[in-house]
């Protein structure tokens, strides 16, 4: 229990500190630390503020959707269920996964509190991880926006579902081949019991659902607030230059797409559009890269995935996805 | 862990639910959503006003009932922070939003952000702005026959319409479908690209206007359309508005009128803008909104075509309700 406590606190001041260290390294040109804070505000902090409040806006939507969602399958979808939908060879599950997107077209901030539930209600975790990557990007919201923003390039929209496919499905082929321990942060049976319990408690199914949402905002919600937060700052203090001189090689400019991807953390609706403003100074390639990795990985995401996984697993997804993202962009000829 | 404690969690937290709640009902009564978000996503704003409502009702009944709904001990699992230091730094992040959006001025993006995000011209390429300036600069170290030269191309590019326009006149003293076949010509002029019936229509419902009017609505998709048929529109007059963007390679003589567009949220946005080119143009400070208006001038920039705004009349006006401009994705719009 103690060192529960103590590794939430580590995250959360650590993750505090980044975020402080950030914004002191780049206060430096201004005239105090605490300028933002007198009334007549610097303008640098006015656009985070726009920044920060806008990504927040335009996630809750999203993160409610997803909250609502788990809070729905946790109330009324049995484990019994779960287990008899999901198929059972995993060669037929981990695909059925990649593709389940087109049933339920969820984006990034909303799927990763359903991923969570449909894990603690005895989905695979593999089976759960495809659904939690490819999701965002194999659904049809995501690929259509694509083909838009790609006018002039429209097979872009088709590459980044299949590379999005293929990138889901090989890491969750690593987990089902390697993870065996079940890296969820709290145990799944007392989870589960607990339902029971609240069930029992309310009596009632739908204010158990209401009561759980609020858990759940709340929960998912810091995540998502620190990592607009500090995607706010650095779009702010950060110039798009200074990323693009460092991305002309083919494996550079791959790893620089995808650093702004991570540190844009771009809704997988709007991400496009963005990718296609950088069409005449990047490469096909990187540019999928960004496509790809983005939904899949950003900062909001990544301190929603600590709050849901265990550290070393999450860290080790990190690695995973990064490393094939790279791969496949580059082998896929653009 | 105590029930006092766990009563002022949730009071804790209707209180911030409930912030919430108000602020998003004040950004949508104040109108000062489009600041943050598309129209497209308002509805969902809505939506979600509703829904934070209802979570901050269940909230504050969970204050009242709590301890009897939830008599299992989950609230030790992960539910509510568990020391005060972790209460503090969690429901400071959700504190900070709604002070932010209470305290703290609305401010439209501007230059600053511009800067940042390096801006899409005429020509679609940010790289080569530098090489237009130091163009630039360069016929303002030349002397005077290169300025002669110019306002011959200039007279030149003016004459052409001029003739079009007489023509256009002529067919239309006839009967309406003469009118539609000056339509089928333009229309056959602007097909060949092979960009798709959307920027054809677009590039005709453009030319055929005297001065184009570059508006919010055909903003970003006028401009996308200019650029694929950069040649045609040489020598058009154009008139728009936006704000006054400027980088420290500029020459006096120019400014970008720019604006934003937004897909999703403000964190998507992009610059795009037109240069403008007129001999007092450091009269307008940056960030200040302006209606522009001129001829559109071809320049050769590395083998592209760049289209620049030859400026004849520039006036400030005030900033748009809502400032940001957003692609239509629709057919060419009817006026």
């Amino acid at each position: 229990m103690i060192l529960k406590i103590r590794q939430f606190l580590v995250e959360i001041i650590g993750a505090l500190l980044l975020g402080l260290s950030v914004v002191w390294l780049t206060m430096g040109r201004d005239s105090s630390l605490f300028s933002g804070w007198s009334i007549e505000w610097s303008p640098l902090w006015l656009d985070v503020k726009t920044f920060f409040l806008s990504i927040w806006l335009e996630a809750i939507p999203f993160v409610l959707l997803g909250v609502f969602f788990s809070a729905f399958i946790q109330t009324f979808v049995t484990e019994e269920q779960v287990r008899r939908w999901t198929p059972k060879h995993p060669l037929v599950a981990l695909p059925f996964a990649g593709l389940l997107g087109f049933l339920f077209p969820v984006c990034e901030c909303a799927i990763i509190p359903v991923v969570r539930r449909l894990i603690q209600k005895g989905m695979p975790l593999s089976v759960g991880i495809v659904f939690l990557l490819a999701g965002p990007i194999v659904n049809p919201v995501v690929l259509s926006s694509t083909y838009v923003a790609f006018a002039r390039q429209p097979e872009m929209a088709l590459y980044r579902g299949i590379a999005g496919f293929v990138v889901a499905l090989i890491v969750g082929m690593l987990v089902f081949l390697f993870v065996k321990k079940n890296p969820i942060r709290l145990g799944m049976e007392s989870q589960i019991s607990h339902e029971a319990d609240h069930v029992k408690a309310t009596g009632g199914k739908l204010s158990s659902t209401f009561a759980h949402a609020v858990d759940e905002f709340f929960d998912m919600g810091k995540y998502l607030l620190l990592g607009a937060f500090i995607s706010a700052l650095l779009q702010v203090y950060i110039s798009r230059d200074t990323l693009m001189d460092i991305g002309q090689t083919p494996l550079t400019s791959n790893l620089v797409m995808m650093g702004m991807a991570y540190l844009f953390s771009l809704c997988s609706e709007a991400d496009a559009f963005i990718a296609a403003s950088f069409a005449n100074t990047f490469s096909s390639s990187s540019l999928l890269a960004f496509l790809v990795f983005g939904p899949m990985l950003d900062l909001k995401t990544t301190l929603m995935l600590f709050g849901t996984f265990r550290f070393g697993f999450v860290v080790k997804l990190v690695v995973a996805i990064t490393l094939l993202v790279i791969g496949v962009t580059l082998i896929i000829p653009v | 862990m105590d029930q006092n404690n766990l009563k002022r969690h949730h009071v804790i937290r209707s209180l911030i639910l409930a912030g919430i709640t108000v602020l998003l009902a004040y950004l949508i009564l104040s109108e000062r959503l489009s600041h943050y978000l598309a129209p497209r996503l308002h509805m969902f704003s809505y939506v979600t006003l509703v829904i934070l409502a209802l979570l901050t009702i269940v909230s504050i009944r969970q204050i009242f009932v709590g301890s009897s709904v939830y008599d299992c001990d989950c609230e030790e699992q992960h539910k509510v922070p568990r020391t005060s230091m972790g209460s503090l730094l969690v429901y400071g992040l959700f504190v900070l939003p709604i002070v932010m959006g209470f305290v703290m001025p609305d401010k439209i993006l501007g230059s600053d952000v511009a800067e940042k995000r390096g801006i899409t011209l005429l020509s679609n390429d940010v790289r080569k702005l530098a090489d237009v300036t130091a163009n630039a600069n360069a016929t303002e170290n030349a002397n005077v026959t290169e300025d002669t030269k110019q306002t011959a191309e200039a007279a030149k590019e003016e004459a052409r319409p001029n003739i079009e326009s007489n023509s256009e006149a002529t067919s239309q003293a006839a009967t309406s479908p003469a009118q539609a076949t000056t339509d089928e010509q333009l229309r056959q002029r602007f097909s060949n690209g092979g960009f798709g019936d959307f920027y054809t229509d677009i590039a005709v419902f453009l030319h055929k206007q005297p001065v184009i009017e570059l508006n919010d609505k055909v903003f970003l998709d006028g401009l996308t359309t200019m650029e694929l048929y950069a040649k045609e529109f040489a020598g058009k007059e154009l008139e728009t508005m936006g704000f006054v963007y400027r980088q420290p390679d500029f020459t006096k003589q120019q400014f970008v009128v720019a604006r934003f567009s937004v897909t999703c949220c403000t964190a998507d946005s992009s610059v795009y803008g037109v240069l403008v080119e007129k001999e007092d143009a450091n009269k307008w400070a940056k960030d200040s909104w302006v209606k522009v208006r001129g001829k559109l001038e071809l320049r050769q920039v590395d083998g592209y075509d760049m289209l620049v705004l030859k400026a004849s009349q520039v006036e400030a006006v005030s900033a748009p309700k809502d400032p940001y401009v957003y692609y239509s994705f629709e057919a060419a719009p009817d006026s």
